[in-house]
């Protein structure tokens, strides 16, 4: 706050002064700045600043690279300008110029001596913090006195600004141009020239002085044939994240030279003595061979990394004893090399002298000892995983302490090094995740990425921050960045990158399968157990998530972070949301708000609050679920949680269509949609118009419907996130549709086409869900033979999965099958095997369906047609649409029953709704009721009339099962009249030929007993 | 899985990605662009390592050429009308920068990378300059244009299009929609900013 007020006071002063002209100038300045002298230098820099006429900044680089075409490269190499003054020193002449400096021949002019130098200007400029600890580390450098080591005398800082180092002056060779010289020295020459290098190098190690950047280049040898080192402790000058910090690790992106970098180096690990151990390692190897030691296809950074990383270094051929001295300096791991240089040294006396060397000893126990060593690392990987995905996992639990919980540099076995610069960033990028803090998340993380833009990590991290925020367009970007950058680490980091970043992909099978794999790994972790189960529920596992979360909840209390009870209960309410037992998913998330508000965890909260919203609307309690997703939305929305308020407006407007208010609905759903689309929330989106399908298609808006589930599938086919699962209900929905309005062979289709997309994406209970709308479609088309297979297969479906609504729905439908089939105590056993488990879950509204449904199951007569009435009484008070079907079958089951005036009564009640419904099933229903009252009326042409439109109307729409009902009433209705016995028995016998190879039972055992009737019998 | 098995064309940026990502953008989500930029980049990247294989060694990435061609053969970027230059404008800046930016810190790694036997001093160049600033320097810009960006994002926008992409005041005008007199204030200020915060950057020597 108070910085963005000064930038603003110094701008407004900045331009205040400007305008006021260069007379008052001075006062101006004085005026504005009061007594803040900081403001008043800070002021007074900008504008002098501004006076500054040709500035890099006035020129843009692509001009100036259309200017310069033709000039040479070298002719602007960096730091040409004009030659620096350096008070003290004579500049003579440059004899070298890179990129990060430029080194001269310089004298030193001292009091009464001058000495020749190399005097080396870097290309960066320093502030004062930087200067005090580039101070402080020259006096340490220039107190290390060795003869093998070049010595630096001074450092500091130009007239310009930039560091400088005064060193000694040395001519020579570098090593390895020594030694491929035409009279190369021979082998023991050039051990015993390393010997001396080892010996410089333990002096300085001694001053726990590291080089950092051992390489034959910075080893020159002198016209004598000494070896002599330069640049000793040097490389962290250069590093700029060293300002006011010189402990700060160096990385491969600052100061070393790949080929020569230790694995720790290359992982941005702590530098130190054994590091530089490693590098000689590597120098010996190529002063003795003339290669290096790895062999590597392709010439690229990334690939000498990885070698470095995992690669075992092609055996030198010197012989047993060397080639084990240069292994063991090689030793990926630093505890392995030589503890010093003193011992490297000594092991190659040992070898010169013809004494079996160290390093051969130590050979075979270190190869047996790697492979465990090998599964150690494995397993460590998948504790950085824990680590890693903390940073996904422990935002629910907000109050931790995020930032010291995922310290990367925590963690030695760091797979894949953060660059030192973005380390900061994105520690604090991880801790506002913890905190919820979701816009600042993204900053940090996204500063992260600056410093270092192809580290999978941060782009995981990313990904799961831009999936808070809702914008899954993003998130999915970020983790296909991640899944890329990971492809180039080992394998075991490539794994638990997947594992994170998968979840933006769509590809919810394959990150569900990462995760059992991360999990087999690390079979005691919480964060892994914790996404896995996660990822169980979405994948419509919830049953193994319930298992896997009773695993979690008996880890030993130290592996189980801050709030793990509390994530433990989401995941559970979750599954059993899924499961579709919404008493216990509410009674869970219910405990779980109570203890997340009294424990101040507030997404946590809200999470849990859009479980108990979603189970309380599972059991009908609408009054109930929508403040609930209301409270949620309220905690959301100040955090930048934009998923979970698109999630909770959406749950909001469900219970809105639920309740049948249906403006209201409109309203939400219009919310919902523009939130997710300015987010890029894609899923959201198609979720919002899914929920407004559901509302049209219950006022029997039914092409309305299909606009809105067409518009969501569309969205969700041509999001690169493509959720199958998604897809395959938006096509579940809009088979319904079909199903309303009678298209059976579509909607047969549709259901067809969802069961592919579904069984593909393997989520098991929308699978078995659509399997069961499939056999209804069957039923009302006829094809019950097929509809008994495909209940076969949703039924254990069903079962493994513990859901007592989907159980109950397969055994009612098994009931239905029953009964169209004329097997009536079949039929009872099933539905008496369905009232159980609705019972349990407490479903109001399906258990007064149900029990509808079971009622007419009973013959016919006064009870059972007064029963069906209290049925609809207590649907009509539910609200739900199906109650004019019901009324119509009443009707049916008193004229049936024999009771005209009441069949009539309710025909009446329900005409003006059902004439009117755009389902046809309905409709024929209807005409059916009503050719049955006439039928009891003895109005025959009447009867007659409304079965043929009835008849005419069921081939329409391919309504087999009321054709058949239709037929039967046709073959009644001849037989009352009077027709013709032949016509009568031809009728009859069609009927029930077609009843039985349809497998109607019931039509088919009705049509038989016309048959029977005497006055039909043949001759 | 199959994701991997599809080998390296796998890494190819989907293109309804970038077609995507450059809706939300502009129907006013700054936070795609974010997104878009880096995208954008690995495809151009792709595109420049195409056509300098082959040719000699030690090429230098012309930005210019790369982008004009770039942003021909860019599949996703063909298709979409540019009828705003604004958004064009902005993000062609944007996207200037992170070549530069990244082609600099490319430099700076690569010379630690090479060896200079005699002089060992010296880090050696690996050739090809397309600024005025050193690839230090310029790395060095990016970082100060973030946290001018993080006081206020608009001049360092303004920054990103005057410098990076090299528009007049008044093509600056028309993208950040302010008046010339506006870009020539903001700019005078961005331009001390930076210089200061830069240090010393200032009185380098002038070329």
């Amino acid at each position: 706050m108070i910085a963005e007020e000064r930038f603003g006071r110094l701008r407004a002063a900045f331009h205040e002064v400007l305008e006021g002209g260069p007379a008052g100038r001075d006062e101006a300045i004085r005026r504005l700045s009061g007594a803040d002298l900081a403001f008043e230098a800070e002021l007074r820099a900008l504008l002098a600043a501004d006076e500054r006429s040709t500035t890099p900044l006035d020129t843009p680089p692509l001009r100036a690279l259309r200017d310069s075409k033709g000039g040479s490269p070298e002719e602007e190499a960096p730091g040409a300008g004009a030659p620096e003054t350096i008070p003290g020193y004579r500049l003579i002449e440059p004899i070298g110029r890179g990129g990060s400096a430029t080194v001269y021949l310089a004298e030193q002019q001292g009091d009464g001596f001058t000495r020749p130098v190399a005097l080396k200007v870097l290309g960066r400029w320093v502030d004062a913090s930087l200067l005090r600890g580039f101070r402080a580390e020259q006096r340490i450098l220039a107190a290390l006195e060795h003869p093998g080591i070049a010595r630096l005398y001074d450092a500091g800082i130009t007239a310009s600004g930039r560091p400088f180092l005064a060193m000694e002056l040395v001519r020579g060779v570098s090593l390895v141009e020594h030694c491929k010289r035409i009279e190369a020295p021979p082998l023991r020459d050039r051990i015993a020239l390393f010997l001396s290098v080892l010996e410089a190098v333990g002096h300085a190690h001694a001053s726990s002085i590291v080089h950092r950047d051992l390489k034959p280049g910075n080893i020159l040898v002198s016209e004598r044939g000494e070896p002599k080192l330069l640049d000793f402790g040097i490389a962290r000058l250069h590093a700029p994240e060293a300002a006011g910090n010189l402990d700060v690790t160096e990385t491969r992106h600052r100061a070393m030279t790949p080929a020569y970098a230790s694995p720790e180096q290359v992982r941005g690990e702590p530098v130190e003595r054994p590091s530089d151990i490693y590098s000689l390692g590597v120098v010996l190897y190529e002063l003795l061979t003339g290669r290096r030691p790895y062999k590597i296809g392709d010439t690229s950074l990334e690939a000498l990394e990885r070698a470095i990383r995992d690669q075992d270094p092609d055996p030198p051929g010197l012989g047993g004893d060397l080639d084990a001295i240069v292994a063991k300096a090689l030793r990926k791991e630093p505890e392995e090399r030589y503890a010093s240089a003193a011992d490297f040294a000594a092991d190659l006396r040992r070898y010169l002298d013809g004494r079996s060397v160290l390093a051969r000893r130590g050979s075979l126990v270190y190869r047996l000892g790697k492979e465990v060593r090998r599964r150690r690392a494995l397993w460590l990987n998948a504790a950085l995983a824990a680590l890693l995905l903390a940073g996904v996992g422990i935002w629910l639990a907000g109050g931790l302490s995020g930032a010291a919980a995922v310290d990367p540099n925590a963690s030695p076995w760091l797979a894949m090094p953060i660059a030192a610069a973005a380390r900061a960033s994105y520690a604090e990028g991880l801790d506002a995740l913890a905190r919820s803090e979701t816009t600042a998340a993204i900053a940090k993380l996204r500063a992260a990425e600056t410093e270092d833009p192809n580290q999978p990590l941060v782009h995981a991290a990313l990904a799961t921050a831009h999936s808070r925020a809702g914008h899954d367009l993003l998130a999915r970007s970020e983790g296909q960045q991640a899944l890329q950058l990971a492809l180039r680490a080992p394998r075991e980091s490539r794994l638990l990158i997947e594992a994170v970043a998968l979840q933006t992909s769509g590809k919810k099978s394959d990150e569900l399968e990462r995760r059992r794999s991360l999990w087999l790994l690390a079979p005691g972790n919480f964060e892994v157990g914790y996404l896995l189960a996660k990822s169980l529920v979405e994948g419509g596992t919830p049953d193994e998530a319930l298992q896997l979360a009773a695993k979690l909840r008996a880890l030993p209390a130290q592996s189980q972070p801050p709030g793990a009870d509390l994530r433990i209960n989401l995941v559970e309410a979750e599954a059993m949301n899924a499961l579709g037992r919404p008493v216990d998913a509410a009674r869970i998330a219910q405990a779980t708000v109570a203890a997340a508000k009294a424990r101040k965890l507030p997404l946590l909260a809200a999470q849990a609050l859009l479980q108990e919203s979603q189970g309380r609307d599972g059991m009908g309690q609408r009054d109930q679920s929508i403040p609930l997703a209301e409270e949620a939305r309220r905690l959301f929305v100040p955090r930048g949680e934009g998923g979970g308020v698109v999630r909770a407006l959406n749950l909001e407007c469900l219970g809105a269509v639920r309740q049948s208010r249906h403006e209201e609905a409109e309203r939400l759903c219009g919310e919902c949609s523009r939130r997710a689309k300015k987010l890029g929330n894609s899923s959201g989106l198609a979720r919002a118009l899914s929920n407004l399908g559901i509302s049209r298609r219950r006022r029997g808006l039914i092409l309305e419907a299909r606009e809105s589930f067409s518009g969501a599938l569309q969205i969700e086919r041509q999001s690169v996130l493509g959720d199958r699962v998604a897809q395959g209900k938006y096509l579940h929905n809009l088979a319904n549709l079909d199903m309303d309005l009678g298209n059976l062979a579509e909607a047969e289709n549709g259901f067809r086409q969802a069961i592919v997309i579904l069984r593909e994406a393997g989520n098991q209970l929308s699978l078995m869900r659509t399997l069961g709308s499939l056999t209804v479609v069957l039923m009302y088309r006829g094809a019950l033979a097929e509809a008994g297979t495909v209940l076969d297969e949703a039924e254990p479906i069903a079962r493994k999965a513990g859901s007592p609504s989907d159980l109950a729905n397969t055994h009612w439908q098994r009931g239905d099958l029953a009964k169209l089939e004329g097997k009536m105590d079949d039929a009872r056993r099933w539905y008496d095997q369905t009232a159980v488990p609705l019972q349990s879950v407490s479903a109001g509204e399906m258990i007064a369906r149900f029990e509808a449904s079971r009622k007419q199951l009973a013959e016919p007569s006064e009870r059972s047609c007064r029963e069906l009435e209290s049925s609809e009484q207590e649907l009509t008070r539910l609200g739900d649409r199906t109650s004019v079907e019901l009324a119509v079958g009443i009707s049916r089951c008193w004229s049936d029953a024999g009771f005209s005036a009441q069949a009539k009564r309710w025909l009446d009640r329900s005409e003006k709704e059902a004439t009117a419904s755009q389902l046809p099933s309905i409709r024929v229903e209807f005409k059916l009721a009503k050719a049955a009252v006439a039928l009891g009326a003895r109005r025959w042409s009447d009867a007659d009339e409304i079965l043929q439109e009835a008849a005419a109307e069921c081939r329409r729409v391919s309504l087999g099962y009321h054709l058949m009902e239709t037929r039967l009433l046709e073959t009644r209705l001849a037989l009352a009249r009077g027709d013709h016995p032949e016509r009568v028995r031809t009728l009859a016998e069609e009927l029930e030929r077609d009843a039985k190879a349809g497998l109607f039972g019931k039509v088919a055992e009705e049509a038989g007993k016309i048959l029977r009737v005497p006055r039909l019998a043949r001759g | 899985m199959s994701e991997r098995s599809s080998g390296p064309s796998g890494a190819e940026t989907d293109p309804r990605e970038i077609t995507e990502l450059l809706a939300v953008w502009r129907s006013g989500n700054d936070q795609a662009l974010e997104r878009l930029v880096p995208a954008v980049y690995l495809e151009l990247r792709r595109l420049a390592d195409r056509q300098l294989q082959g040719e000699r060694a030690g090429h230098t990435l012309q930005p210019t050429a790369l982008v004009h061609e770039a942003f021909l053969k860019l599949r996703g970027l063909r298709d979409i009308q540019w009828h705003d230059r604004t958004h064009f404008f902005a993000f062609s800046s944007r996207i200037m920068r992170r070549i530069l930016v990244d082609h600099a810190r490319g430099k700076m790694a690569a010379k630690r990378g090479a060896e200079s036997p005699h002089v060992s001093l010296l880090d050696s160049d690996a050739g090809g300059v397309e600024s005025t600033l050193s690839a230090a320097e310029l790395i060095d810009l990016d970082r100060s244009l973030d946290r001018l960006s993080a006081e206020e994002p608009r001049l360092a926008r303004l920054v990103e299009v005057r410098f990076f992409g090299g528009l007049t005041v008044e093509e600056a005008a028309e993208v950040l929609e302010c008046s010339p007199r506006t870009v020539k204030r903001d700019w005078a200020f961005a331009r001390a900013w930076l210089l200061k915060d830069l240090g010393a950057l200032g009185t380098a020597a002038p070329r």
